[in-house]
């Protein structure tokens, strides 16, 4: 069941370094677009990614990351410097991608900033272990954290998943840092109150 | 080493090596092995991290490298059509490029070339053996009809500078063993440093490096190959492809940065010299106007020296009393080397990649 995660791993794209990142961003501001390509390609992984928490369609989140990339480096000469390179390109991402849904769906009622589902299945990997408990553990852990509400499984998303601290996922997610905190600490109070009596759960949700 | 320690579960999940090894690599299999083992207070917090970095894996299957690769591609060539700036990109490469195009008065004559680089960190790599191109396979073939350069990414982050009226074929994945690609053309690599080494096999010419930068000029319809050094050190040597090991203890050339080599066939020769417009070996000096007041001539050539990486021979004796009053800035250095030489009635010429002055002096 843990298979497709197999050959993934050495497929997936180096993630670029916050500071290399920061560099290129002052290079593509200077007008190098092989300095934007780079970044591109750095973040690829991540940026489509996360696209598809807001939309499952592949190529539609490929057309949303184009067409980020191509308003940047129409924006060359106007860009200003930015304090995380990736936080602020998963922003621009985000906010096209929910607005391209929209212009699909016609439902311009939708309160984009709060309204919006997003689309995670967390899945344990599970690979190299062997202890029949330990699985036991994971396995209960992921499902807990697929029940939060949405904010919270971005949160823990954005945590776990892309490795962003509270600063960063403040950033993406457009928030203050303290409803981060907020929301982080209500996700992992409501998953250890879980703990408990989560053994019974669990095994309605393994047949 | 850090202080692991003392890390919590926070700590560890957002510790990069922690994350890597969790997820299957086995680069720092030892280092949280031993960890275990003198530190048994800490596994249970370990296996915390570790069950939550497990737990909020995600499924879908991510994005394959050459499917990235081909959607950056995609964007460089849409933001060529539509933005009329692109000309301004890459400029140092462009101007290497360029100077290439024309025969220069600085060339040697060659006919086709034939000619192997190394890098100097593998000298004396004797066990070495070319790997069959035959072996490599899902190449991409990339011809720039554009009539500009245009930048290729390639899988291991090195990145091409194709120029125009050229053609690349690269693997979409690299094996382990070597990163191969073939040129047909002229083009600049940026070469990621990396374990394995970088091959282009260009016609009849092999170059060979572990990451520097450099420009393969190989048109078929050329009558001479060249290979010029922008930064980095790499060695030359005379050999074929698919043959035996070149001969690395007497035929070959270590050229630095601003130096190039070219092969004459004829009289199977390998030659030094120097690139048509050599740039200063660190960007922010080079930006800088030097000025001289009534300063000894060999004052100056020394400070050319050091901002080229060129050794410059001269007879000091005779130059010494030479003193020279001069605002030097961003001129090429060959420019700068007329100006100069002309007001002592002296002349340059390039022997061996290092220029040599003569004149009597003052």
């Amino acid at each position: 069941m843990d298979a497709p995660l197999g050959n993934e791993r050495q497929n997936m794209a180096q993630r670029l370094a916050y500071e290399e990142a920061q560099n290129l961003w002052q290079e593509y501001k200077d007008g190098d677009i092989t300095a934007l390509g780079k970044i591109m390609e750095g973040y690829y992984s991540d940026l489509f990614n996360w696209g598809l928490r807001f939309n499952a369609d592949r190529e539609m989140i490929k057309d949303c990351i184009q067409e980020t990339f191509l308003t940047l480096w129409k924006k060359q000469e106007t860009i200003r410097t930015v304090e995380n390179v990736r936080a602020y390109l998963m922003v621009m991402i985000k906010r096209r991608v929910l607005s391209e849904k929209n212009k699909q769906q016609g439902d311009v009622a939708i309160d984009r900033i709060e309204g919006y589902e997003f689309l995670v299945e967390f899945a344990p990997d599970l690979r190299l272990i062997e202890e029949e408990h330990e699985v036991y553990q994971i396995k209960k852990l992921s499902h807990h954290i697929n029940r939060l509400p949405n904010r919270q499984k971005e949160v823990i998303y954005l945590r776990f998943y892309q490795n962003q601290n509270f600063e960063q996922i403040a950033e993406t997610m457009q928030l203050g840092r303290q409803s981060v905190y907020n929301l982080f600490h209500k996700s992992l109070k409501s998953l250890r109150e879980n703990w408990a009596y989560g053994t019974l759960l669990l095994l309605l949700w393994w047949c | 080493m850090k202080k692991y320690e003392k890390y919590g579960v926070e700590d560890f999940i957002q510790d990069e090596e922690f994350r890597s090894w969790v997820l299957g690599s086995s680069q720092y299999e030892l280092l949280w092995f031993n960890f275990i083992r003198n530190y048994p207070e800490k596994r249970e917090e370990l296996e915390e991290a570790e069950r939550w970095i497990r737990a909020s894996r995600v499924s879908e299957a991510p994005i394959s490298k050459q499917e990235i690769r081909s959607e950056v591609q995609r964007f460089l060539n849409r933001a060529q059509d539509g933005v009329s700036h692109f000309n301004e990109v890459g400029r140092n490469e462009s101007v290497l490029i360029k100077t290439n195009e024309k025969p220069s008065h600085i060339w040697f004559h060659a006919a086709a070339a034939s000619l192997i680089i190394l890098t100097g960190l593998i000298i004396g790599n004797h066990y070495y053996r070319m790997p069959s191109p035959a072996k490599v396979n899902n190449l991409v073939e990339t011809f720039n009809h554009t009539g500009k350069p245009l930048p290729i990414f390639l899988a291991d982050s090195s990145v091409v500078v194709l120029s125009a009226n050229s053609a690349l074929r690269y693997p979409s994945r690299f094996t382990d063993s070597a990163r191969i690609v073939y040129l047909k053309g002229e083009a600049s690599f940026s070469v990621a440093h990396q374990g394995q080494p970088f091959l282009v096999f260009s016609g009849e010419m092999i170059t060979r490096v572990l990451g520097t930068k450099f420009v393969v000029n190989a048109f078929e319809n050329h009558k001479k190959y060249t290979v010029q050094v922008l930064s980095g050190k790499v060695s030359v040597y005379q050999g074929k492809e698919g043959g035996r090991n070149p001969d690395l203890a007497s035929k070959g050339l270590i050229l630095t940065a601003n130096q190039a080599a070219i092969y004459e066939r004829q009289d199977q020769q390998l030659f030094k010299t120097i690139i048509a417009d050599p740039q200063a070996l660190d960007e922010r000096l080079k930006l800088k106007d030097r000025t001289y007041d009534e300063v000894p001539l060999p004052k100056l050539f020394e400070d050319l020296e050091a901002l080229y990486g060129i050794t410059i021979l001269f007879d000091t004796a005779a130059f010494r009393k030479c003193r020279i009053t001069a605002t030097l800035s961003t001129e090429p250095l060959f420019e700068q080397l007329k100006a100069v030489c002309k007001t002592v009635s002296a002349t340059y010429e390039i022997v061996d990649g290092q220029i040599v002055i003569n004149g009597k002096g003052c």
